[in-house]
């Protein structure tokens, strides 16, 4: 299955992805911060099922005004309080998940999820996996091979890719958790697609120009990495 | 309004009932003299409750009355209401009838309003608390913070520490409050730890700026909470980006306190009122009832303002 998050609130849409990912049965697809953001994304990569926040920034429920205009095969409403229950029930929630967030919470819900969604839409979980950036307010969906690389600064994430730069609404661990296989932790603060790596010499040169710093203590780490990957160089 | 014109009319109707009895006593009833007495009982009634509500002394209310009182004897003695009386006389009836006028006035309009004032006072007081409380201990707010919290455990364990911290703090204050005011300095420390808990679960950030000065003049409790939740709300939040929320506090020569609290976001939704628009008319009356202190919204600059100037308290 091939899940949407929609979560105004920074660190919540972190767990949420990496709770998600966790429990093995659903990858995430996206991850963004208002219902205008999903209306678009919903449109572009075609999620299986939704998880939305009822109270989307500043109050209100935009949630529900999401849930009730945008079509999608199945909503799971996030929320603090099961609000709203008859209401959402008519329009086609499918689950509630409650906060706090637990792993059983959401592992349960994806249960629940996976016995009521279209079985077209268990079966399409190979669809490629897209990464959602941002640049102002166009959004741009990625595919994992054109991306070079994640970069997190504070608490913004951006991505660095064969289109360009872009934010990203994710922090670099929930990127990991969605994204793991392509991508190696260099550095706190970079996530690497190895199959962008130009040259190594101190630091990473990846795709065209970009230059990534390897952290001292997994130098070594990486090193390997990128050798265990590659016929043809010789081992000192 | 309507409350008023009733006191006025029954105070009026005692006034009358007065004249009556006077009549009697002195021989048959004279209609002429209860019509003066209610129609002078109304005039001063109605003059005086203007006078008050301009927020003048009550020396010159008391003093208005009986001048007022002399004027009016004259004026229907003129129109030929008081038959053959002397000057002499005429004054002290008018005097009299002033100093009744006062009396009629304080137990009719001036205490029941005072009291219905103390009233709305305490009244506004609990409900500006109650919002506060129900802002910062709704369970929205907690859980969604139980729920940053457990996100946070993880990778940011101090940030994780310090929600716990501050939400512990915004227990107790809330559950400690007494008093009709407080010092700015601990509404500003209440505020700040609503904002920490607002900044590490939202991109909003919070400048400070308030002059020592100010820290210790007395404010109605929890007068800026509804001010600031409003800003984080409805403005910061809104923001695509960074949001941000300024408050700062200054002390005007006239020992005029002025706090302002300012966000980036989007404006007031010209469509709809403003969501917190309850929360700010809790704010605007406390202010008119304690007399002392205005408020209003402003938008200039792509930014929100709410300023509140109060001429400062005795702490």
């Amino acid at each position: 299955m091939r899940v949407l998050v929609v979560e105004d609130e920074w660190a919540a849409r972190n767990y949420l992805v990496e709770l998600i990912e966790a429990t093995g049965v659903a990858q995430v697809a996206g991850a963004v911060a208002t219902a205008d953001d999903a209306r678009e994304a919903i449109a572009a990569i075609a999620p299986d099922v939704v998880f939305v926040d009822i109270q989307l920034a500043g109050g209100g429920a935009d949630g529900l005004a999401l849930v009730r205009e945008a079509r999608a095969p199945a909503y799971v409403l996030a929320t603090a309080h099961p609000e709203h229950a008859l209401d959402a029930y008519q329009l086609g929630v499918v689950d509630y998940v409650l906060k706090p967030f637990t792993a059983e919470r959401v592992a349960q819900c994806l249960d629940r999820v996976r016995a009521r969604v279209p079985a077209r839409a268990q079966a399409g979980a190979t669809a490629p996996v897209r990464i959602v950036g941002r640049r102002k307010r166009a959004l741009v969906f990625l595919r994992v091979d054109e991306v070079w690389a994640f970069e997190a600064a504070d608490r913004l994430a951006s991505v660095h890719s064969t289109r360009g730069t872009f934010d990203v609404d994710l922090s670099l661990a929930a990127i990991e958790a969605s994204l793991g296989a392509a991508l190696v932790r260099v550095h706190r603060n970079w996530l690497v697609n190895v199959e962008h790596v130009r040259e190594l010499d101190g630091e990473l040169l990846v795709g065209d120009a970009l230059r990534v710093p390897v952290a001292r203590e997994r130098a070594t780490a990486v090193r390997d990495l990128l050798l265990a990957n590659t016929a043809g160089l010789r081992r000192r | 309004m309507r409350r008023r014109a009733i006191a006025i009319a029954l105070a009026c109707a005692v006034a009358g009932a007065l004249q009556v009895l006077h009549s009697i006593a002195y021989g048959p009833v004279d209609p002429s003299g209860v019509v003066y007495g209610i129609a002078t009982t109304a005039i001063e009634l109605a003059a005086l409750t203007a006078v008050h509500d301009r927020r003048r002394s009550v020396v010159a209310i008391a003093a208005l009355a009986p001048v007022l009182g002399v004027a009016l004897a004259f004026g229907f003695a003129l129109a030929g209401g008081m038959g053959e009386l002397p000057a002499r006389v005429v004054a002290q009836i008018g005097l009299y009838n002033g100093v009744v006028s006062v009396g009629l006035w304080a137990l009719a309009v001036a205490m029941p309003e005072a009291r219905a004032r103390t009233v709305e006072l305490e009244r506004l007081r609990t409900a500006a608390e109650l919002a506060t409380l129900r802002a910062h201990l709704q369970p929205h707010f907690l859980l969604n913070t139980l729920n940053t919290i457990a996100a946070l455990a993880a990778e940011e364990p101090g940030e994780a520490r310090e929600l716990i911290a501050a939400l512990g703090d915004l227990l107790r204050d809330a559950l400690d409050a007494r008093g009709e005011t407080h010092a700015l300095a601990a509404e500003i420390a209440w505020l700040r730890r609503y904002a920490r808990i607002v900044e590490i679960r939202h991109r909003v950030r919070f400048r400070w700026d308030i002059a020592e000065a100010t820290e210790r003049v007395h404010i109605p409790r929890m007068l800026l909470q509804p001010l600031v939740e409003n800003a984080v709300q409805h403005g910061a939040l809104r923001c695509r980006d960074a949001g941000e929320v300024s408050v700062t506090a200054t002390l005007d020569g006239a020992r005029t306190l002025r706090c302002v609290v300012e966000d980036n976001g989007p404006g007031p939704a010209t469509s709809q009122p403003r969501a917190g628009a309850l929360g700010l008319e809790l704010v605007t009356r406390r202010l008119e009832l304690g007399g002392h202190g205005t408020f209003r919204l402003e938008r200039a600059d792509d930014r929100t303002r709410s300023i509140v100037e109060i001429a400062e308290l005795a702490p």
